[in-house]
């Protein structure tokens, strides 16, 4: 196999593309210790280095696995900043060694790594990650947001996950993912029309409904996801509408506040499936 | 600007071919030619015997089945012997009729094509030649053009790999001789003059072919735009059902390298040369005027590699589909275009990461990334329904991929096992 053609390949390697990835998260990162301090500081380095040894545990040998490293800083950027240590740690783990390498590693997982141990953290230990009382946790009523200004939500503001403070920010990373094409532009904006769409139907008010919760960062970072969402271009698109919608669904009406988490994760089981029914047929004769 | 769907922007060797092209073509004069008794694994039979005499243009050997036109000497001389096994291009050792040149350059030719031949001398006379597609493929012409009324003549100048500048030198130097060809290939499918369409990806070579009077189409630099299906897809808006030829779809693709042999063929000269370009990792690019059977390593000699280091790769053909060479004692087929070098590079696979690349590169629309895993997973009832005939090997898929899978390569086996079934 190695002297088949063709004989030259492009540079970029899958490092490469994990690589872009954690620089698309930099300013989201940067955003986090700004408004959360050392209590971020402290915790996305814990969940760095957690997922770096579990991935080294489990998953590539040679090198830094960054593919892991990113699952690993979603999980910890979609936790509020008061979420113990240990169940991080834990969650860092989960994910890495249980979510992905167990369901046959890097490309082959049913369900998205750190959305899976989110859900999971979210199901035992509900007090240790919604009860601190901070404004605009995740533990407020509808609107998420609390009493915050619409320009709090765009430009910054504390509450909720540490991922999700600055809508500005977020796009910084979507134009960094775009611009180096590691993702398309598909999931992100049609996602966010799903969910605008349900937003209206249901009543609720547009613009803060958008700019809060977690639904930003979940539409550049989480349901792009390479190995959980369909490849064929229809099947991205059925993907992001639906999973817009059900977010929206899960957010208004569902048990939890939040909806991104569990709409990812209920996704990501019929994925396979719309990519089966969107394998192109070829030009019909 | 005209495009194809899928496919890749290739940025290497761009320079490298347009140094080439500007280049004078250099004619190499070979001691001893290597015509293999094995071409496109069919079995040839030698039409000549150990010592005798041969000219340019003899005939040496043929396929006793009619569907690969016969195959003449390049050079003037006596023959060695017919039976040696020797290296070939195509992989292994084979029976080979070896020519030593007496550097004489005496030819026999055939009569001349009249003005007003009929559409079946025409073919008849493609036979004769020993024409083969220049492109890449090498499907016999006369098989192609055998009975054949088109309504479309696209005339292929758009380079199948990145390095290689041989269509636009022959474009550049030889535009009477093209035209020649064009206009008996139209004559032969039956094709209005108003229908045929030179297509190139170059600017230069399009100024060149736009001297000929004949409509020129420049297409999008993209890889595989000399590929005949992308290319009917670009220039006609026509997309092709998968295993329909476009002759039947009443196109007839050729490439000018063909043309240019037919303008020969019409004046009585049988395919016994070809342009090769030798490019690469080489000080200096060169187009040379090479007859078929010569030795890979007389090519080689031809330029100087930019270092020393012995650990560069020899490819027959471009770096995306051209095949490496193990030696260079094979003699260079009708097909090759090219010579290519390369420094050594090993690329180790990583596993998929369903980027996705592969998906949006493939100009079939093809998922390779899942054909490959039905290889690996030895799933060939699978291989039906996600259409892997209809790969067109390009090597797109494994260009693009990050992990640096070799899916072409395995997409291409399985490919070549599903036809083998069929016959
Ligand atoms: S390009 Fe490579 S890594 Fe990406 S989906 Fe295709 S096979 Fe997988
Ligand atoms: S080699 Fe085959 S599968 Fe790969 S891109 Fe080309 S046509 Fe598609």
């Amino acid at each position: 196999m190695r002297v088949a053609p063709p004989h030259i390949r492009k540079t970029r390697t899958t490092a490469d593309v994990m690589g872009d990835v954690c620089i698309a998260l930099i300013p989201t990162i940067l955003a986090a210790v700004w408004f959360f301090r050392i209590d971020a500081l402290l915790r996305l380095t814990l969940a760095a280095v957690c997922s770096l040894v579990a991935g080294r545990l489990t998953g590539k040998r040679d090198g830094p696995d960054l593919a892991a490293l990113v699952s690993g800083l979603i999980l910890c950027l979609s936790c509020p900043s008061q979420t113990p240590l240990w169940l991080l740690v834990g969650g860092c783990f989960f994910a890495v060694c249980v979510v992905r390498d167990g369901f046959g590693g890097i490309g082959q997982n049913l369900f998205n790594p750190a959305m899976a141990a989110r859900g999971l953290m979210l199901a035992i230990f509900p007090s240790q990650l919604t009860g601190f009382g901070l404004p605009g946790a995740l533990s407020s009523a509808t609107p998420l947001v609390g009493d915050a200004s619409l320009f709090d939500l765009v430009v910054g503001r504390i509450g909720g996950s540490m991922g999700e403070t600055s809508a500005l920010i977020i796009a910084i990373g979507l134009a960094w993912l775009l611009i180096r094409r590691v993702i398309r532009w598909h999931i992100p904006l049609l996602s966010l029309a799903g969910f605008s769409l349900l937003t209206l139907l249901a009543g609720e008010p547009l613009l803060p409904a958008l700019f809060s919760g977690g639904l930003l960062f979940g539409a550049v970072f989480v349901f792009t996801d390479y190995t959980t969402k369909p490849i064929t271009l229809a099947g991205e698109i059925a993907f992001a509408l639906a999973v817009g919608v059900l977010t929206a669904v899960l957010r208004f009406y569902g048990p939890y506040p939040e909806g991104v988490c569990f709409a990812v994760l209920a996704m990501n089981l019929v994925a396979p499936l719309f990519e089966f029914l969107t394998i192109p047929k070829g030009v019909s004769q | 600007m005209r495009l194809f769907h899928g496919g890749i922007k290739l940025t290497e060797g761009n320079e490298l071919k347009e140094r080439a092209a500007e280049e004078h073509i250099h004619t190499l004069a070979a001691s001893t030619l290597y015509l293999p008794l094995f071409v496109q694994k069919r079995s040839l039979c030698a039409c000549v015997a150990a010592g005798d005499r041969v000219d340019i243009g003899t005939r040496v050997a043929e396929d006793p089945s009619g569907f690969l036109p016969p195959v003449h000497s390049g050079v003037s001389g006596t023959v060695r012997a017919i039976d040696t096994f020797h290296p070939c291009a195509e992989g292994g050792e084979v029976p080979t009729v070896v020519i030593d040149n007496d550097g004489q350059g005496r030819a026999c030719l055939l009569p001349p094509l009249a003005e007003t031949a009929a559409p079946d001398a025409i073919v008849e006379r493609m036979y004769e030649a020993g024409l083969v597609g220049m492109g890449g493929a090498g499907y016999p012409t006369h098989r192609k053009y055998r009975d054949l009324t088109a309504e479309w003549l696209l005339i292929n100048a758009c380079e199948c790999e990145p390095y290689l500048a041989a269509d636009a030198s022959l474009s550049r130097h030889f535009l009477t001789l093209i035209v020649e060809g064009v206009h008996r290939m139209a004559t032969a499918a039956r094709v209005a003059p108003a229908h045929i369409r030179l297509c190139t990806e170059s600017a230069q070579t399009a100024a060149a072919l736009k001297q000929s009077g004949l409509s020129v189409v420049t297409l999008t630099k993209r890889y595989p735009q000399g590929s005949e299906r992308q290319l009917v897809e670009a220039v006609l808006d026509k997309r092709l059902p998968d295993g329909v030829l476009p002759t039947q779809a009443g196109v007839v693709v050729s490439n000018v390298g063909t043309a240019a042999a037919m303008g020969d063929a019409a004046r009585g000269l049988a395919l016994t040369h070809r342009i090769v370009t030798v490019s690469g990792y080489v000080k200096q690019p060169r187009n040379l005027l090479v007859p078929i059977g010569t030795p890979f390593a007389d090519i080689a000699a031809a330029v100087q590699p930019k270092t020393a280091d012995r650990r560069v790769r020899y490819i027959a053909g471009g770096p995306m589909t051209g095949r490496r060479l193990t030696t260079l004692k094979a003699g260079l087929p009708k097909t090759c275009g090219g010579l290519t070098l390369l420094p050594s590079h090993s690329f180790s696979a990583t596993p998929c990461i369903r980027c996705g690349a592969c998906v949006r590169a493939c100009p079939s629309s093809l998922l390779p990334f899942l054909i490959e895993q039905a290889v690996l997973q030895g799933e060939k009832e699978r291989y039906r329904p996600l259409r892997t005939t209809a790969c067109l090997s390009c090597g797109c898929c494994s260009f693009v991929c990050p992990a640096k899978r070799p899916l072409a390569a395995r997409i291409t086996a399985a490919k070549r096992e599903l036809k083998e079934g069929i016959q």
